[in-house]
């Protein structure tokens, strides 16, 4: 059998809290064994030394998009592989607002055999919660769940209408299914600024903060009633963390938020690159410090990247006509780690439980996001000292729009594994 | 005095070159009042008036100045979106310089556009108004008429009135006149004035009777008729009701009060045709002004 022996890292103990120095022996997919001084079986075994090196479990991304099918052209499922293993991921969760949207389960199932034959990592569907992200008619999630849909979601839009939402969660908890709400009220949103003084001298109108709230809120209502569970995407106000505070009381409430709504804030638009235009759009100092707080005190679920490739062209238009998003799989540990822990604002334990063992909980996969014997043996390498400029040759997603490329960052992956295989080496 | 490139906003613009755009243009305005009006300021150098969004009054208003300063000018119009045409914008600013432009002079519906063409031009930039964001050169001139009616902006109390959330007008004038100490207030319907606003050291009236008391200067915004449609206020009528300067409103102004409108006017909805005769030659003032302020601008970007 194949196996593999990572010699002399210093493996995390998130439980704990702590590091300790052991070897880790990989054997058909699985950690095996985890002990001091494992020695070599066999020839075919193989052996990384580990020294001064970290070893966590692989990243868990709760929201990407790939292009895939439609507009393979932006990211296809093999690039988006290949960026994610460069950033330390090793189970992502695609957002199914694809150009043919993922609603039925024969899409599912094709989606799923693309990853089979295109991808070295773990690439999940999500499938829609509505016909076509329509909002009016539920899809068939038990078909979708068997062939393979790990969530639900119209990410892109929020499901106006009351009794669709009640009777999409209502349907989906029954199945043991999750709801990913992407929480706008469209009709709050009324340009890509925040409602604040800064957004306002740059002309650009508000996404008001109540266009998350007013749905957070309404959602939770809705989830509480039911007891249903709900997991609200890429929160970036303080008003949405408070309701969620409140919320979480009971267990079946989460969220997350992504990076570039903990390290950016919207004075970055001030030179109106659009790079840094995103939905929801890059939030207030005071709201990113307040949302620094929320990941702390462990309002914050998750985070993720809402990785979302556009071509050069789209991104060359004006700022209101430019789509929203940017790429993000290749830079959230190292942006994380230098800006967040780096400079004192989390520790380590909390950047990673957010990246490994909160999604995993979330999407109910037991055998992921922790690193102990029996458990899958997908796992990261990462050299926490390394600092280093992201350039735009470093980047393997088919898109460029990242407004990071240049940036300082900290915590190098040097390998990347997944499944028992090293799929991505330094 | 400092060079500046390019003309994008008046937040990043220096005092200084303000002050000499005033005095550049006073000089200019004395040679529109010759019979042969044209300088050979800008022989040999070409502006290219790149208009997004329609407009006539602006366009018109830098072709003549270009054109008084000998400049070749050529115009590029579009009511259309390039991207509609397939065409991005930086492809389009590409073709631009391919007809290696001196100055050119970007109007669009999108805030930012002038920002984002001049990283990518060796010409200069002058925003000829971005969306909801910003439109210098209307500022100047508005700025520029106070001036010469007045004697100076400091302490003089300005007040805007209408669709302040949607005006680039509003928010260049209000950078423009307190940077030379003018108190601005701004007032109008709650719906088109962002609460937040308030942080900018802009004082708030919802009540024009109250709000035109001590003013020196009353600028009147154009309303959108369409601002009726989209819910932001009931009806027109209830917009003149509230907010036009009628005949009454116009009395219990001091004396000396300016009157100013960025046009077109919509007589008898913002100001009442009642007036007219004793508004209207100074909004004409500004038209004049404005050829003038926007050689001056022409003219100092390029001997930048």
């Amino acid at each position: 059998m194949k196996s593999l022996i990572i010699k002399g890292a210093k493996v995390i103990d998130i439980i704990n809290k702590d590091f300790y120095k052991k070897d880790v022996l990989v054997e058909g997919g699985k950690i095996k064994l985890i002990s001091k001084n494992i020695k070599k079986k066999n020839s075919r075994c193989k052996i990384i030394d580990a020294q001064g090196l970290y070893l966590f479990p692989g990243f868990i991304d709760l929201h990407c998009h790939i292009r895939e099918p439609g507009r393979e052209d932006k990211e296809s499922i093999k690039t988006a592989s290949l960026s994610a293993q460069w950033g330390g991921f090793t189970t992502i969760l695609s957002m199914p607002n694809t150009e043919v949207c993922l609603d039925t389960p024969e899409k599912i199932s094709s989606f799923v055999n693309a990853v089979k034959s295109d991808s070295t990592i773990n690439i999940y569907p999500c499938g829609a919660l509505t016909q076509g992200r329509k909002g009016q008619k539920i899809c068939e999630y038990a078909l979708m769940m068997k062939e393979g849909a790990l969530a639900f979601s119209d990410d892109g839009n929020w499901i106006e209408d009351s009794s669709v939402m009640m009777l999409a969660l209502n349907y989906l908890s029954s199945l043991g299914g999750l709801c990913i709400s992407h929480c706008e009220d469209a009709k709050l949103t009324w340009g890509p600024g925040r409602d604040d003084l800064l957004s306002f001298k740059l002309g650009l109108l508000p996404f008001f903060e109540l266009s998350e709230s007013l749905s957070v809120s309404r959602d939770i209502h809705i989830a509480s009633f039911l007891k249903a569970r709900l997991h609200l995407t890429h929160i970036s106000t303080g008003s949405s963390l408070e309701i969620i505070k409140k919320a979480k009381v009971q267990k079946f409430i989460s969220c997350d938020t992504c990076p570039h709504y903990l390290i950016l804030d919207n004075s970055y638009l001030e030179d109106f690159n659009t790079n840094f235009k995103v939905n929801p759009p890059l939030p207030s100092e005071k709201d990113r410090k307040t949302l620094i707080k929320g990941l702390k005190e462990g309002v914050i679920d998750c985070i993720t990247t809402d990785h979302a490739p556009h071509t050069l062209e789209e991104k060359e238009s004006s700022f209101l006509d430019a789509p929203s998003g940017m790429i993000g799989l290749q830079t959230l540990f190292g942006l994380c780690f230098k800006y967040l822990v780096e400079e004192g604002l989390i520790d380590i334990f909390t950047l990673i439980e957010k990246i490994t063992i909160n999604p995993a909980r979330i999407l109910k996969m037991d055998s992921k996001g922790v690193i102990e014997e029996g458990k899958d043996a997908d796992l990261v390498l990462v050299d926490l000292n390394e600092e280093f400029i992201f350039r735009e040759q470093d980047i393997l997603s088919s898109s460029k729009n990242t407004p990071f490329v240049g940036w300082r960052l900290k915590g190098k992956v040097k390998y990347t594994i997944c499944g028992g295989d090293v799929v991505y080496k330094e | 005095m400092k060079k500046i490139k390019h003309l994008l906003d008046l937040k990043n613009t220096p005092e200084e070159w303000i002050e000499e755009v005033f005095k550049v243009a006073t000089s200019f305005k004395e040679v529109l009042t010759r019979p042969l009006k044209k300088v050979p300021a800008l022989r040999g150098k070409t502006v290219v008036n790149l208009f997004f969004e329609p407009s006539t009054r602006t366009r018109i208003s830098f072709e003549m100045a270009a054109k008084f300063l000998s400049a070749d000018v050529i115009n590029f119009s579009t009511s259309v979106s390039s991207i509609q045409k397939g065409e991005s914008l930086l492809d389009t600013l590409r073709n631009i310089e391919s007809l290696s432009a001196d100055i050119v002079v970007v109007r669009d519906s999108s805030p930012g556009t002038p920002y984002i063409l001049s990283k990518y031009t060796q010409a200069s930039v002058v925003n000829a108004g971005d969306g909801t964001h910003s439109h210098p050169t209307q500022a100047l001139l508005d700025m520029f008429t106070v001036k010469q009616k007045k004697g100076r902006l400091e302490g003089l109390k300005v007040l805007i009135v209408g669709d302040i959330l949607h005006s680039r007008v509003a928010r260049s004038n209000i950078e423009g006149f307190t940077k030379f100490g003018a108190q601005v207030s701004v007032c109008g319907p709650a719906n088109l004035i962002p609460f937040y606003i308030s942080d900018w050291k802009v004082k708030v009236y919802y009540d024009f009777d109250q709000a035109l008391e001590d003013k020196d200067v009353i600028i009147m915004l154009r309303i959108q008729r369409e601002r009726q449609n989209t819910g932001y206020i009931p009806s027109l009528r209830e917009y003149r009701y509230l907010y036009s300067l009628n005949k009454e409103r116009f009395h219990r102004l001091k004396k000396d009060t300016l009157i100013m409108h960025p046009g077109p006017v919509n007589w008898d909805i913002e100001i009442s045709s009642k007036i007219k005769p004793y508004v209207h030659p100074l909004i004409l003032e500004q038209v004049n002004n404005g050829l003038a302020i926007r050689m001056a601008v022409l003219y100092l970007l390029s001997q930048g």
